[in-house]
Parts: structure tokens; C-alpha cells; sequence
């Protein structure tokens, strides 16, 4: 059954993004149809005033500004969604260019009942010959690996966070972004694991091109010992003993996985695993056999 | 017993010994002895930090080093704690030869022929013995024929009766060729027995002579005129500024000792007391050297990365390091080339051997942990024509080799197949224009151009901005043909696309961008930059620009 998806909400987590931050809700604005639109700004702490330039510039009926400070992503994400009201929520980077007609077919996909997620093709923005749409692992190592662009829509295992667009309901059924994830890193990966395992899909839909501004550098910092605590917390959340055991087995160079270790345990994250694996309706034996992901 | 040839000796203590001074200094110094060689074997030995050299601008031989720490070739240490100014000119004078009286700045002309040098009857030195040794040296500054040409110089210089002599005059049909250096000695060629080399040689002895002794004093002036008597330089020469011969030198640090602290001793036998001091205290500190050759040491080369590898990887044997001499205990700190003129060149790098302590190398190894993980590259997009390759070889089953890293640290040219096998950190730009096969995680963290295929099998962490594309700089991005028109592409003006007006296409074309096609392909970052905008911007912008050079179906 399809529920053709009648609103969105276009929610750019945002932290000193400058014009690029303008620009991203003007091309939103002004490309994305016919649908009811609502553009949400989740400042992060920023002090370069583009989020109130992109509100004064657009009107606070068009854009509206949620603020928070230190959240990192995956609570600015939430931040923005918990002020949403579309149907669906699009989850954007706030240094993106979307050109005229991106949304539609998103929507399209969103509208299945089982549909969690749908992810556009991406393009690099310092090359736009590029074009790439899903990633998946290769390994225990889990590393991101970006996935061809295909036909038509289909299953993948994974989208960037830079264009991530959910049924609202299905969003607020699974919990949202881990909250538990710090700064930056896996916690869009994270997101979509666990749409698959609660029952969702995530789909690519080719149709939908988003060109995505890869940076040199993050515009706030990024501690490394963080995104290893995500990449760890990740597998803590959702991985059995075996693949755990291979997971942790890359991480051990690291000297910060004693931190990491650390954390997981005093934040919880055991607490977490549990109901996620008491939640759960499909396993990451599945998951792995039917992506042939060798982790 | 085993004897396993080590010759390190340390003392025994036993009940009611009757120990001498020789026992308890054998303990310093078998102590001593077991860190060198523990310093030598495993850490190695170079510079530490810091101890860079400078030269003092307005003496040459005045070298300033900073503070720092090193560990000599026979592992000894050597500390400088503050900053110290070193004389190099005794170990020059050594290594290089006497210095020359220098030609007065002012006098130096721009004529037709400079006189740059002269050896003029060093202070205290009888050159009659060794006439070749007196000389005047000139530089041609144009093709010349200098037949004709006289050198004068001055007798009773400095005293109201100075006056000019005839030195030397070229003979008929001598050309000399701009640049050329050229010597008139007051010997005679017969007795020259080695001349130095790359330059001309003129001598003022003639017939039976042995030498024509004129050059009297280093306060006299040398001076060339035509054979109309036209002069074209002259040049008096000072003797209070001396300077180098040209050459290299090496400055270098050496462990130094220095017995100190004299304090009273018992006299042997049966001499009486008071008036017998030994030294209780060893000062250990450094000295600096000024040495004329680079030692032994500093010329063995390093492993090289392959033979690196194999090492690591559990390949090969571990070759001790070549043991130095007893006399090769220096590291040299800065090479110093004085060149004709006196111009000091110093380079307190190339020579140098650098030996970095394991906090540097661990902190390095973080940086690879810090970094977040990059946006992943995407796979390589279906080609436009590619360029055919060459059938590459069967390679060998690779067999599973540990996981240790491979350092690239030097800007590295691929240029043959390559298999890289390990995890490879490229930390410097690195040029990638063969078939590439990296199958194991890859770390690139510096702009990384690679401009054929390359199949990256495993995780590649890429931290900079270093998306392999096929395109290795402005203006490379090549678009299909067959979509894109891109002759009409160059035709049509930047103003063409929807959003740049006259301003915005004056500010592109005094950056070189003057079409759709250039525009199109201008680094997003580049074009930013120039038109004050937003890469978002931008990135619309040159979507469009394809979307105008697109064919329709």
C-alpha cells in the first residue's frame, strides 16, 4: 500500500556553514516542487550568523531555526525533527546543491508503507562527472564504500547522512538518530542498520541527484577519538558476539579504544543493545547474506 | 665458559676486595659503553631536534647554533642548551686554504672585465719560493680580444709616491669568452705544477724566469686598462677582510670531555704531601667541528623501502648498522659552500641525519587516528574512451603478508604498474599514472592525482581533498563528447549561463575563464574564490553550464 507523501521537512543540521548554508535553502527552496515545504535549520552553535541570514533572507514562515549548542549531528538531527511537521523529513547537509526536481522521486519512494529511507545518487561538487548512490561495507573493517549508481530504484544496505530522506513515522518508530553518537561519524550508517533490522527498507532512488560539497576540512572539530567511539558504538548496538569480535579486532590499534571502551560502557550503551536486540525483526546474519557484506 | 666475543667488561665486587679507582671507573664506563651501544642499535643516531645553524650575515664564518640534542654515530649524546655562536674561520682556513684579500665593494665595475681575486703576498709568506702563488684572477664579462691588454698594479701604495707598474700584457690574438675566468700568475708555466682547474692561465716569467716577484703589498691596486690605454677596472684589495676560498665545508657536533675540579690526591710512594691534584669531575659536554669532508657515517645510505619492507614484513634479516670509527663520532649540522666571491650558501638539511624519537612517531601514527573518516570516494563512473592498456602480467599469488604500514613520505611517482600490497600511508603528493592496484587499506592524506585507473580493493581512507578523478588540475576535467558539445562549449560566453551576469563574467575572465567549457570545468573551489561566492553556488552555476553544453538526444 502507498501513502503518497503530501509535506516535508528539509532539516539542515548546521554549525558555521556560512553561505553555503544561504545557498543550500535557497536551491532547496526553490527546487523542490510542488510539495508542502518547511525548511528547518538545526544551529549547532554557530557564530557566523548564517542561520539568521538564511532566515531573514527567506522569511521565518519558509525557514524556521531551532537552536542547540554542541549536540553534534545526530542531535541536531533530531533537534530539527522533533520541530518538523511534513510527512517526510529530509535530512540534508547544509553545503549541498540540489538541483530542480530532487525531492520528488524521494517522496515517491517514501510512499510504500515499508519504506524507511531513501537516499538520492550523489555527485561531487568539485567534480560533477561523479555519481555514486548507497554505500555498503566490504569488511569488519567497516569502512564506507560507495555503491554504482543503478538503473532504477533499489535495497541498499546504507545511505550518507549528507541527503537522508524518512517516513516521519517510521523515523519516530525506531527512536531517530542514536542520540547517544557524539560529534560526528557512523551515526547516519547507524540509522540505517537499524531501519533494516526493525522491519524498514532502505531504498537508493537514482532519480534524485544531490551534489554534495566534500570538504578538506570539518568547520568545527572533530576529535578522533569520537568517531572511533561511534564507529564502536555502532557495533556494540547491533553486532553478536562473533562479528563484534571481528569488528573490535580492527579497532585494536587504536590506543583510543581503551577511551572508547570506557565510554561505552558508563553512557549505557549495553542498555541500549539490549532493547535494540529485544526490538529487533531481523538479524545481522540477514543483513550481511543479503547485502554479501563478508563481516 | 662461553665467550660470545662481547667486549663489554663490567666489575665484580666481592667481601674485603680492595677496590682502585680502575674498578669503579670500569663501572661508569661499561655503563657508559652498554648505552652507546643501545643507542646505536636501537634508536640509531642523528639529530634529535633542534640544533639548526645560521650564518651570521655579516661574517661568513660565524655560524649560530641553536639549542638541541642529538646522539653521535658510537651513540654518545650531545645536549646544547642555549644558543652559542661558533668561529668557523681556523677549520675553514684548514679545509678551504688561505683566505685572499677581498676587493673593496665599490671597486667591484661592470666594464668589460672585473678583477674579482688576488693572492698578493699573504702576510709573512716569501713567495719567491712558490711565484705561482702570486696571481690576479678576472672575469670576462663579454667575448673579448684582449691582445694588447696590460694589468698594472701599484708600487709604494698608500704613500704620496704610488704609482702604477706594468704587471702583465696579453699577448696578440688571446680571446677571452663572456663568463670566462682567467689567471696571470707571477711564475712561470713551467714551474706550475698544478694548476687549478676550469680556469685559464697567464704567467708573467718569461724566457729563463723562474718568477717575476711584482704584487708587493696587500694595500695596492690592480688595474686593467686597453692597450689605448683606456682603463677598465680597477680594484685595490684589502687586507684586513679576508676572503674564503671557495668549497665546502661541514660543521659538525662532537661529544667532548673535560676533566675538571682538581682536588688534592695523595702522593705515590713516599713523596711528601700538598702539590698533587687529580681531577674528580668529567665535564661532558660537545664541541664543534668545522670538518672538510663529510664523515664515512653520513655517507652510508639508509635501506630503501623495498629492502624496508621486506624487513617489517618478516622477509629478510635485520643487518646491524656498518659500525663507525673510532674517529667518525660527529653529526654534521649544516653543509656551508663558499662560493668565488665569498657568498656563504648553508644548508642545515641535506646532510643532516635526523633521528626521530618515538613520541614524533607516535604522534604521527595518531595523526592516521584523529582524522575523522573522509566522505568515501565513490567508484570509479563509467568512461568516456579510455586510452588501451597494455596486457598486464599474471601477477604471482600474493602470499598473506602481516598488515604492517608502508610510509610514503616523499613525493612519489608511479609510473609503472604497481601492487601495493600492505597498508599504505602516502603522506605527500603523489602522482599515480600507471594501472594502480592498491588492495589493501590506503591512506592518502595529501592531494593525490591520480590520472589512470586505479582499483582500490580495500578501505581507502582519503583525508584530504583527494577524490580520485580523472582530471589532475584546472581545465583537465574532460567531458564525454558524446553528451556534452564541447566546441560549443568554448564558443559560448560565460554570460550565457543562468546566474553569472557582466559582473560576474568580468571577474571570470580576468581569471582566464572566458566560456562555458572553462567555467564548467574551473574547480569549484577556484571559481568560489573569484566570483565571492559559495561552492553551493558555484556548483549550480557549472550545472548549468553542462546542462548548456549538453546535447540533446
Amino acid at each position: 500500500m502507498t501513502t503518497p507523501m503530501r509535506s516535508a521537512s528539509v532539516i539542515l543540521p548546521a554549525h558555521d556553514e556560512g553561505d553555503n548554508l544561504v545557498d543550500t535553502v535557497d536551491c532547496v527552496l526553490r527546487h523542490s516542487g510542488d510539495v508542502a515545504l518547511e525548511v528547518i535549520i538545526a544551529d549547532d552553535g554557530s557564530t557566523d550568523g548564517s542561520p539568521e541570514r538564511a532566515r531573514a533572507r527567506f522569511g521565518p514562515d519558509r525557514v524556521t531555526v531551532v537552536r542547540g549548542e554542541g549536540l553534534g549531528v545526530a542531535r541536531a538531527r533530531n533537534l530539527g525533527a522533533a520541530a518538523a511537521t511534513g510527512e517526510a523529513l529530509v535530512f540534508l547537509d547544509a553545503h549541498c546543491y540540489v538541483p530542480d526536481g530532487w525531492l520528488a522521486p524521494l517522496l515517491e519512494i517514501l510512499a510504500g508503507a515499508r519504506a524507511g529511507m531513501a537516499g538520492p545518487a550523489f555527485s561531487n561538487i568539485h567534480d560533477p562527472r561523479m555519481r555514486a548512490c548507497g554505500i555498503t561495507w566490504q569488511d569488519a573493517g567497516l569502512e564506507n564504500v560507495w555503491l554504482p549508481v543503478t538503473a532504477g530504484p533499489g535495497h541498499v544496505p546504507f545511505h550518507i547522512g549528507a541527503c537522508q530522506a524518512v517516513r516521519a513515522d517510521a523515523f519516530r518508530d525506531v527512536g531517530g538518530y542514536d542520540e547517544g553518537m557524539t560529534r560526528w561519524g557512523h551515526e547516519d550508517i547507524e540509522l540505517c542498520l537499524r531501519f533494516w533490522l526493525f522491519g524498514y527498507e532502505v531504498f537508493a532512488q537514482p532519480a534524485s541527484l544531490v551534489y554534495h560539497l566534500f570538504r578538506q576540512r570539518h568547520p568545527y572539530a572533530v576529535d578522533g577519538r569520537q568517531v572511533l567511539y561511534n564507529r564502536l558504538r555502532l557495533m556494540l548496538l547491533h553486532f553478536d558476539a562473533d562479528r563484534l569480535e571481528r569488528g573490535l579486532a580492527h579497532l585494536l590499534p587504536y590506543q583510543e579504544l581503551s577511551w572508547g571502551l570506557a565510554r561505552a560502557y558508563a553512557d549505557g550503551t549495553t542498555r541500549c543493545r539490549e532493547a535494540n536486540f529485544a526490538r529487533r525483526h531481523r538479524d545481522m546474519d540477514w543483513f550481511c547474506a543479503s547485502f554479501g557484506m563478508a563481516i | 665458559m662461553a665467550n660470545n666475543g662481547t667486549t663489554l667488561l663490567r666489575p665484580r665486587y666481592f667481601d674485603r676486595q680492595q677496590l682502585r679507582a680502575d674498578d669503579l671507573n670500569l663501572g661508569q664506563s661499561y655503563l657508559r659503553e652498554r648505552l652507546r651501544r643501545h643507542n646505536r642499535h636501537l634508536h640509531g643516531w642523528g639529530v634529535v631536534c633542534g640544533l639548526q645553524v645560521t650564518l651570521n650575515p655579516d661574517d661568513p664564518y660565524r655560524a649560530q647554533i641553536q639549542p638541541g640534542y642529538a646522539v653521535t654515530p658510537l651513540g654518545d649524546e650531545v645536549e646544547v642548551a642555549a644558543p652559542v655562536t661558533f668561529d668557523m674561520t681556523a677549520g675553514a682556513a684548514l679545509c678551504l686554504g688561505e683566505h685572499l684579500p677581498c676587493p673593496h665593494p665599490e671597486d667591484i665595475g661592470s666594464g668589460e672585465v672585473n678583477i674579482i681575486r688576488a693572492n698578493i703576498d699573504p702576510p709573512g709568506k716569501d713567495v719567491r719560493t712558490a711565484y705561482n702563488e702570486e696571481w690576479v684572477e678576472l672575469r670576462a664579462n663579454e667575448d673579448l680580444n684582449l691582445g694588447g691588454w696590460q694589468v698594472f698594479h701599484t708600487i709604494r701604495a698608500g704613500t704620496q709616491s704610488e704609482e702604477y707598474r706594468r704587471y702583465y700584457t696579453f699577448p696578440g690574438g688571446t680571446t677571452v669568452v663572456a663568463g670566462e675566468i682567467f689567471r696571470v700568475h707571477s711564475g712561470a708555466v713551467a714551474q706550475h705544477a698544478d694548476p687549478e682547474p676550469g680556469l685559464r692561465h697567464f704567467y708573467v716569467a718569461t724566457g729563463g724566469q723562474v718568477g717575476n716577484w711584482r704584487l708587493n703589498n696587500n694595500q695596492e691596486r690592480i688595474q686593467l686598462r686597453t692597450p689605448e690605454g683606456r682603463v677598465v677596472a680597477t680594484v685595490r684589495f684589502r687586507g684586513d677582510v679576508l676572503a674564503p676560498q671557495p668549497g665546502t665545508i661541514y660543521l659538525a657536533i662532537c661529544p667532548h670531555d673535560e676533566t675538571i675540579c682538581p682536588t688534592p690526591a695523595l702522593p705515590a710512594d713516599c713523596a711528601p704531601p700538598g702539590g698533587t691534584y687529580e681531577f674528580s669531575r668529567v665535564r661532558e659536554g660537545h664541541a664543534f667541528a668545522v670538518l672538510c669532508d663529510l664523515p664515512p657515517s653520513h655517507g652510508q645510505p639508509l635501506p630503501d623501502c623495498e629492502t624496508l619492507e621486506a624487513i617489517i614484513c618478516g622477509q629478510a634479516h635485520v643487518p646491524c648498522p656498518p659500525a663507525a670509527g673510532a674517529d667518525d663520532n660527529c653529526v654534521v649540522l649544516a653543509t656551508i659552500t663558499y662560493d668565488r666571491e665569498g657568498e656563504a650558501t648553508i644548508d642545515d638539511l641535506a646532510d643532516r641525519r635526523q633521528l626521530l624519537s618515538e613520541a614524533l612517531m607516535l604522534a604521527y601514527a595518531r595523526c592516521r587516528c584523529e582524522e575523522p573518516p573522509p566522505p568515501t570516494r565513490p567508484t570509479l563512473p563509467t568512461l568516456p574512451t579510455l586510452p588501451t592498456f597494455p596486457t598486464l602480467p599474471t601477477l604471482p599469488t600474493i602470499p598473506t603478508l602481516p598488515t604492517a604500514p608502508t610510509f610514503i613520505t616523499t613525493p612519489t611517482f608511479i609510473t609503472r604498474p604497481t601492487l601495493i600490497t600492505q597498508p599504505t600511508f602516502i603522506t605527500t603528493p603523489t602522482f599515480i599514472t600507471q594501472p594502480t592496484f592498491i588492495t589493501r587499506p590506503t591512506f592518502l592524506t595529501d592531494p593525490t592525482f591520480i590520472t589512470r585507473p586505479t582499483f582500490f580493493t580495500e578501505p581507502t581512507f582519503i583525508t584530504q581533498p583527494t577524490f580520485p578523478s580523472f582530471f589532475t588540475g584546472p581545465g583537465d576535467i574532460i567531458f564525454d563528447a558524446n553528451e556534452f558539445d564541447l566546441d560549443r562549449g568554448a564558443i559560448l560566453p560565460v554570460s550565457e549561463i543562468t546566474g553569472i551576469g557582466p559582473v560576474r563574467e568580468g571577474l571570470l575572465r580576468d581569471a582566464g575563464i572566458a566560456n562555458v567549457l572553462a567555467f564548467a570545468t574551473m574547480p569549484a573551489t577556484d571559481a568560489a574564490a573569484v566570483l565571492g561566492v559559495s561552492e553551493v553556488r558555484v556548483a549550480e552555476w557549472q550545472t548549468n553550464a553542462m546542462d548548456a553544453m549538453r546535447r540533446t538526444p
